[in-house]
């Protein structure tokens, strides 16, 4: 091969080997135009950093999903729009209302069939923190994967994701604002990922206020009331001797209220750990000893959040406090915490008016936060 | 071949291929890992298994605590393979088979040679214990709130929590325990006068064991029924009481 043999005419074929590439890489050459084509909407995304609370932890964000504020825009809308259920009726706000620091008041929630699910809702504030597990049983490991899970579910929106994309990508609106958050080319290039990182992106942002009294009372803005100082010194043991143990903050510690591990709080009395009705933690390790145990919740905001526990058992906070006073039920797993704790009534009516200096008013109500049609 | 562009090729071939072979000065040293494992006397401690304690019966439902820096070589002369980490059985040894695994912590570079012991030290050294779980990102150890107790700006160093049944009747309901232990006085720092060999070319397996039993009986075995609980920073006499145990109930293997 003389031709090859020659190094200038090898340059040349080189050079224009990558040339073609290059032209051939840019694609869009065509000059018919494309109605799916996203190209000429700008994209340039603003990052978006979750403000730091005082005393709060560092928010983790995920790598692969950056927070920017058109990303929160586009994952608020999929958020509270019903375009995401099978008959158009709900959304992931049907069972997170807002106002009730995103759970609802059902002690189970039922999808759009009607059909009861055998879990309470949970509270979304603060859940961009949590890095052990979502879920009461903490079998789904990021909010990116929790997030394509509701879509699904025969018991919750019950649709199918081809469905609800090819929804998406007919939508009016949805395609610009995919492009916004994402960079997106093409309409057919909105899929369940990007969706699912969008709704990931809002809930990251769904924190506390730090406003909260307790907040408040940390920064040295305010005080306790004599009731919420003794209320505070037992839940965190802060006063042995002169006021009886609470225990709950060691597991539900400052500043999350919850250190997301998973318990047995003693809800029934069980003597074989196979005999759960709901094996919780169990069904998703398939370890024995976890069945019964479920993620301890937050309790900021938790007056809200009624019914109480993964099957909201309880209707108030009262029954929840006396369930604690009276140690609960045996089971070879039930948590050593969980025992009588003996409290007298007073100092149950402290400890609730601690608990209640969690309310957080200012997050519920917070204007980014809210339903955006 | 005397193309340039060949020898070009070539070259650049050898740049990529010879990127973490190339002769450096880390050459002398090799990969160790440490493997810790729980025991409760001759047997691998598993969650929630029940024990024989004195006339009584236990359960211990957690186990876990800090370690840092594990050096290995006596203190003048000593090379750190880890500054802090965290061990935790809970929902690790959970059965017979995991109970035999134990929990791989470290996994880090030592340079090769013979050490004639490797020092631990069980919590959170006075430095870091200064500092808080948010000040540190939320895969860090010491981000986490459940081991920090901010009424004692402390850390909790290790925790034990289990029941005991005192009346044989099967039910773990007669007794509730809980020590965590916390403050710096109560830091730990071992010296455990086994030797290890680092050798070449190969993963070196540490394998530290941890007697929970030991934990609790020394001379004296602890009256768990009279002081199931370690309430306040003042009174620290369990704490040391457990944490004194660990030179006894860490052995190397
Ligand atoms: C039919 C009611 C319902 C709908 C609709 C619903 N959820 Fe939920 N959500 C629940 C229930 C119930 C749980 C707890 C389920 C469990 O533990 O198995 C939950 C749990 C969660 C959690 C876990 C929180 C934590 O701390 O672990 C997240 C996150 C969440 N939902 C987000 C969403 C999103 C996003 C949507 C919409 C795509 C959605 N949910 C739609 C009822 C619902
Ligand atoms: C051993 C750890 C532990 C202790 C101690 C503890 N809790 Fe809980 N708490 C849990 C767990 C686990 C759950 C969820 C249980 C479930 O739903 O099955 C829970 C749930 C709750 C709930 C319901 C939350 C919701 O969203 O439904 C409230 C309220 C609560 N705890 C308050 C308290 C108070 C007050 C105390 C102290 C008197 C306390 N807890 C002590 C582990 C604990």
């Amino acid at each position: 091969m003389r031709f090859a043999s020659n190094k200038y005419y090898t340059y040349f074929f080189v050079l224009a080997l990558l040339i073609s590439l290059f032209i051939g890489g840019c694609g869009d050459s065509d000059v018919i135009e494309d109605p799916n084509d996203l190209t000429s909407i700008d994209y340039s995304p603003t990052s978006y950093e979750v403000p730091q609370i005082d005393g709060f932890p560092v928010m983790p964000v995920a790598p692969n999903n950056p927070l920017t504020v058109e990303g929160i825009f586009l994952g608020r809308k999929l958020f509270y729009d019903p375009i995401l259920s099978a008959d158009s009726t709900m959304s992931c706000a049907s069972c997170h209302l807002p106002e009730l620091s995103f759970t609802d008041n059902l002690a189970t929630s039922a999808g759009i069939d009607g059909i009861f699910g055998k879990r309470s809702s949970m509270s979304l504030l603060n859940v961009g923190y949590y890095t052990n597990g979502f879920f009461w049983d903490g079998r789904v490991g990021t909010l990116e994967e929790q997030a394509l899970l509701p879509v699904e579910d025969p018991i919750e929106l019950h649709d199918r994701w081809p469905n609800v994309v090819m929804k998406l990508q007919r939508h009016q609106d949805y395609p610009a604002d995919f492009r916004r958050a994402f960079g997106i080319d093409n309409k057919s290039q909105i899929n369940r990922e990007l969706a699912a990182r969008a709704i990931a992106q809002f809930e990251t942002s769904l924190i506390s206020s730090g406003n909260s009294k307790y907040d408040r009372v940390v920064r040295k803005e305010e005080f306790f009331t004599e009731a919420e100082e003794n209320g505070f010194l037992m839940f965190f043991d802060a006063a042995p001797g002169r006021l009886p143990d609470a225990e709950c903050g060691h597991c539900h510690n400052a500043p999350l209220f919850t250190t997301n591990e998973y318990a047995n709080n003693g809800l029934d009395e069980v003597l074989d750990l196979n005999n759960y009705i709901d094996k919780g933690r169990g069904t998703f390790t398939r370890v024995l000893n976890d069945n019964g145990q479920f993620r301890i919740p937050t309790l900021r905001n938790i007056s809200f959040s009624a019914p109480y526990m993964h099957d909201g058992r309880f209707a108030t906070l009262e029954e929840v406090i006396d369930h604690y006073i009276s140690g609960g039920q045996y089971a070879d797993n039930r948590h050593p915490l969980i025992q009588p704790l003996g409290l007298s009534e007073a100092q149950k009516a402290d400890l609730l008016a601690f608990i209640r200096t969690l309310d957080d008013v200012d997050a519920l109500q917070n204007p980014a936060y809210q339903n955006p049609f | 071949m005397k193309n340039p562009i060949y020898l070009l090729l070539v070259f650049m071939l050898f740049l990529i291929s010879c990127d973490d072979d190339g002769p450096n000065i880390l050459d002398d040293v090799a990969d160790v890992e440490i493997v810790f494992k729980a025991m409760f006397g001759d047997d691998p401690y598993i969650v929630n298994q029940t024990y024989d304690y004195g006339d009584d019966q236990i359960k211990i439902a957690t186990f876990s605590f800090y370690v840092s820096d594990i050096k290995l070589g006596s203190s003048s002369n000593a090379s750190e393979v880890e500054e802090i980490d965290f061990v935790d059985f809970s929902g690790v040894q959970v059965d017979q088979q995991s109970a035999e695994a134990g929990i791989r912590i470290v996994s880090s570079e030592a340079p090769i040679g013979n050490y004639p012991a490797m020092s631990i030290g069980i919590g959170v050294p006075s430095d870091l214990n200064k500092t808080s779980p948010d000040e540190y990102a939320p895969t860090h150890v010491l981000s986490k709130t459940s081991h920090y107790w901010a009424d004692w700006q402390s850390y909790i160093h290790m925790k034990i929590e289990g029941t005991l049944d005192t009346d044989g009747d099967g039910l773990f309901d007669d007794v509730s325990f809980m020590y965590h232990v916390g403050a710096d006085e109560t830091y730990e720092s071992l010296e455990i006068q086994t030797p290890v060999t680092i050798v070449k070319d190969e993963m070196n397996s540490i394998l530290v064991e941890v007697d929970l039993e030991k934990l609790f009986v020394s001379a004296t075995r602890l009256d768990i029924e009279a002081k199931p609980r370690l309430h306040t920073a003042e009174d620290l006499t369990v704490g040391h009481f457990l944490m004194d145990n660990f030179s006894n109930a860490v052995r190397l293997q």
